[in-house]
């Protein structure tokens, strides 16, 4: 819990001091896609909305960091699994408790699971 | 009127999406190498402090299409040039030739292949963008009528004259290409040939190939008209009681000749 | 030059020489097994910034254009009917047909999918140079398979087949001419399609005509230099009184297309990049020294024209300016728009020498087995007993 609470506006600060700073790309030109929902199923604690915004670090190629290997580029993925993400595949690539804070952690689905209807 | 692609340098940030894109619809291996490859069909580079993407021209009078000698690339009536692998024998003059040096070839293969953009013929086909279009998040890749990306270039460049150098690149080079390039660079600095000449290169080619039958015609004509007369000569020769032409001993001797002392 | 001696020669020279084919050979079968089992690109220094070597530069370019030999002396024998060459027209003939036959298979290393090479024959494509080349070589090919099958025959005593064949020599003498004059000028032509790639020295629209004129001159180079080696190998007299003239024609030849393309250049004032020399310059100026100025000046003095070794020696420099000729326009004069120089490969050498080596062993074999050469006393081989008997006793090789 302590990390993520760290990482999350670590990354959201890059993105900003990027914006202040013109940065590389101009990141007013970048036009991010829109957010993408992966629907939760019955037994998850909800939805999981991924921002490009907060996850892309608005330098050469960064595109590239996911697609395509993790992520198809052209057909939005909407569900992954844990399964997934504990063999080191879709959002555990990075969230491994290296890159970013860790996919597994027990306890802290909230960080990226909406729970009821707010998000 | 067919398709084309238009690519404004000035306003990509080179973030990559075209490259991930175009390894995605064509199932090429990863990774994306540093220029363009069998493998990988479209790269963005930093040059002079801006992005510029390479990929396949798409030539309107392609010099690939014209040097394959089996036809198996092909300029589709929609704008792409297509690359058929099972006629190809591998000679590699499509290589060669090529003024953009789009073509690559798979070396590391013992049984390979040309690999080149196809600007996602199999896309358009269905009504869809090429990839590297359909994901760009600037702009910097637009999908269109070739006609009016022209336009729309013109307009662009007529607008901020200060933003590009004053070429579309593409709306004459060799004869003029489906992807049509607008740079603040010259294009010459970013690796682009800049003194293609505006007629087509097959031209080159064709206006001495195309003399093929008529000169097969003449040559046989003359040929046999000279068979005939040497040989008639021989015959009167003969007629006459003279030696043949073989056994006369006409030969100059060794050394003999004009520039005798 | 292998093992080509005849026994008089000393058994510790044709040791040697045999030992050197040898080495050659394996080393050969080397190259083949790994050009074909890892591909082009684990064997040669091939890359897209250069994708033509050695094997086309020197295999087929330069293949092609030392075998212009016998059409341009079939023609002189059966068209200009001048018959008293006829004694050296089978041998070039022959050295010509093994020269398209190992052509094809330098072909079949480079193509990067051999076994496709029919594939000419069902997709077709008019436009291409390429089509053209294939489509004439393989028709030529078959011409010198056929000018050449009468001495087969003969050697068979298989004299009805023998006639047949004589009966359409003229059809298929100018068939050999035409074809020749179209592919020997379209080997150049495959360069017509990149002027803003190949320098200055070398593209000119009249690059065909070149190609062609080269081919004609070193062609008669190449008879008076098989001559040479024939004669050394199985002990004959250098047919003086016919090579001079074969080597005064080839100076006059060479001689003109020298003049022209300077004449070329000067209009498109590419001359004046000799008043400050590179590579480029350098090595056009050794194609020129090679292919026009030695040969051509050498067979300007009556001396040289008179010995044998005079007109060898010219000759010899002829075949070597096509050589630098064609590795220029294929390799030098395309190096600075690729950005790259190319260098063949140890790989790509072997099989190159390979492939000459093949073509002297094929050679002395065929002219040991096949009355290939007039017999001795003989004036024209056509006055020959039908039941010749080879000019040499088979040895082994």
């Amino acid at each position: 819990m302590r990390r993520p609470a760290l990482v999350a506006p670590l990354v959201a600060g890059i993105a900003a001091a990027a914006l202040a700073a013109g940065a590389a790309g101009e990141p007013a030109r970048w036009r991010l896609p829109a957010a993408i929902v992966f629907e939760g199923n019955p037994e998850s604690p909800g939805r999981v909305v991924f921002r490009h915004d907060s996850h892309v670090s608005l330098q050469p190629k960064a595109c590239l960091g996911c697609h395509p290997a993790l992520f198809p580029i052209l057909r939005p993925v909407r569900t992954t699994s844990h399964a997934r993400m504990e063999a080191g595949d879709s959002c555990g690539a990075c969230h491994d408790g290296g890159k970013a804070f860790s996919a597994r952690d027990g306890g802290a689905c909230e960080v990226c699971h909406v729970q009821g209807e707010q998000g | 009127m067919s398709a084309g692609l238009l690519i404004d340098a000035t306003l990509c940030v080179g973030c990559g999406a075209c490259e991930a894109a175009c390894k995605e619809a064509n199932g090429l291996p990863l990774p994306v190498e540093e220029r363009t490859t069998a493998y990988t069909w479209t790269v963005v580079q930093q040059r002079e402090g801006q992005y510029v993407r390479r990929l396949c021209m798409h030539c309107l009078e392609p010099t690939c299409v014209s040097v394959c000698p089996v036809g198996a690339l092909s300029k589709t009536e929609a704008g792409p040039v297509v690359y058929d692998p099972k006629r190809c024998i591998g000679c590699r003059y499509c290589i060669m030739a090529c003024p953009f040096g789009v073509p690559k070839y798979q070396w590391d293969r013992p049984v390979p292949v040309v690999g080149k953009c196809v600007l996602c013929a199999g896309r358009l086909e269905q009504g869809l963008a090429p990839a590297c279009a359909a994901v760009c998040p600037t702009g910097a890749s637009l999908f269109g009528r070739r006609d009016e990306l022209l336009q729309e270039a013109r307009a662009r460049i007529a607008s901020e004259p200060g933003r590009y150098v004053n070429r579309v690149y593409g709306a004459e080079e060799a004869g003029g290409t489906s992807v049509l390039l607008l740079s603040s660079v010259p294009f010459e600095r970013l690796g682009f040939p800049a003194g293609l000449p505006k007629e087509p290169l097959p031209l080159r080619t064709w206006q001495v190939l195309s003399k093929i039958p008529d000169f097969v015609v003449l040559a046989g004509v003359f040929l046999y008209g000279l068979f005939w007369i040497t040989r008639r000569r021989e015959q009167v020769r003969a007629a006459e009681g003279e030696p043949r032409e073989a056994d006369l001993d006409e030969r100059p001797a060794p050394g003999d000749g004009e520039a005798a002392p | 030059m292998n093992a080509a001696r005849p026994a008089s020669d000393p058994p510790g020279a044709v040791r040697f020489w045999r030992a050197v084919f040898a080495l050659v050979v394996a080393a050969f079968a080397v190259a083949t097994v790994l050009r074909f089992g890892l591909g082009l690109g684990a064997v040669t220094n091939l890359s897209d910034r250069f994708p033509w070597g050695l094997w086309i530069g020197f295999d087929v370019l330069c293949g092609v254009g030392l075998a212009a030999g016998a059409f341009t002396l079939t023609a002189v024998v059966h068209l200009l009917n001048l018959r008293r060459f006829e004694p050296i027209l089978r041998s070039t003939v022959l050295t010509a047909l093994l020269g398209y036959l190992l052509v094809i298979v330098a072909l079949l290393f480079d193509l990067g999918q051999p076994w496709r090479i029919r594939h000419p024959l069902v997709f077709r494509n008019p436009h291409s140079v390429m089509f053209e080349v294939a489509w004439c070589v393989m028709l030529y090919t078959t011409v010198l398979a056929f000018e050449f099958a009468p001495v087969v025959f003969e050697r068979l005593s298989l004299h009805t087949l023998g006639s047949v064949l004589r009966a359409v020599s003229t059809p298929l003498v100018i068939a050999g001419v035409i074809l020749s004059t179209l592919h020997q000028s379209s080997l150049g032509s495959l360069y017509l399609i990149v002027p803003e790639k190949l320098h200055p020295l070398w593209y000119t629209p009249l690059l065909p005509l070149f190609f062609f004129m080269s081919a004609v001159g070193a062609g008669l180079g190449m008879v008076v230099l098989e001559s040479w080696l024939s004669g050394r190998a199985f002990g004959r007299e250098l047919e003086m009184d016919l090579l001079e003239p074969l080597a005064r024609a080839m100076a006059v030849v060479l001689g003109v297309y020298g003049l022209l393309r300077l004449i070329v250049l000067r209009r498109a004032g590419a001359l004046a990049r000799f008043a400050d020399p590179g590579y480029e310059e350098a090595m056009f100026a050794v194609e020129l020294a090679l292919g026009v100025l030695l040969p051509v000046g050498l067979l300007a003095l009556p001396r040289v024209r008179r010995s044998g070794r005079g007109l060898v020696v010219a000759a010899f420099l002829a075949v070597l300016g096509l050589v630098a000729n064609r590795l220029n326009v294929s390799v030098t004069g395309m190096e600075a728009a690729a950005g790259a120089r190319y260098l063949p490969s140890v790989m790509e050498v072997l099989v190159s020498l390979g492939l000459v080596a093949l073509g002297f062993a094929l050679f002395a074999f065929a002219a040991r087995w096949l009355p290939v050469f007039p017999e001795r006393g003989a004036t024209t081989p056509g006055r020959r007993a039908e039941t010749a008997r080879p000019v040499a006793e088979p040895v082994e090789v």
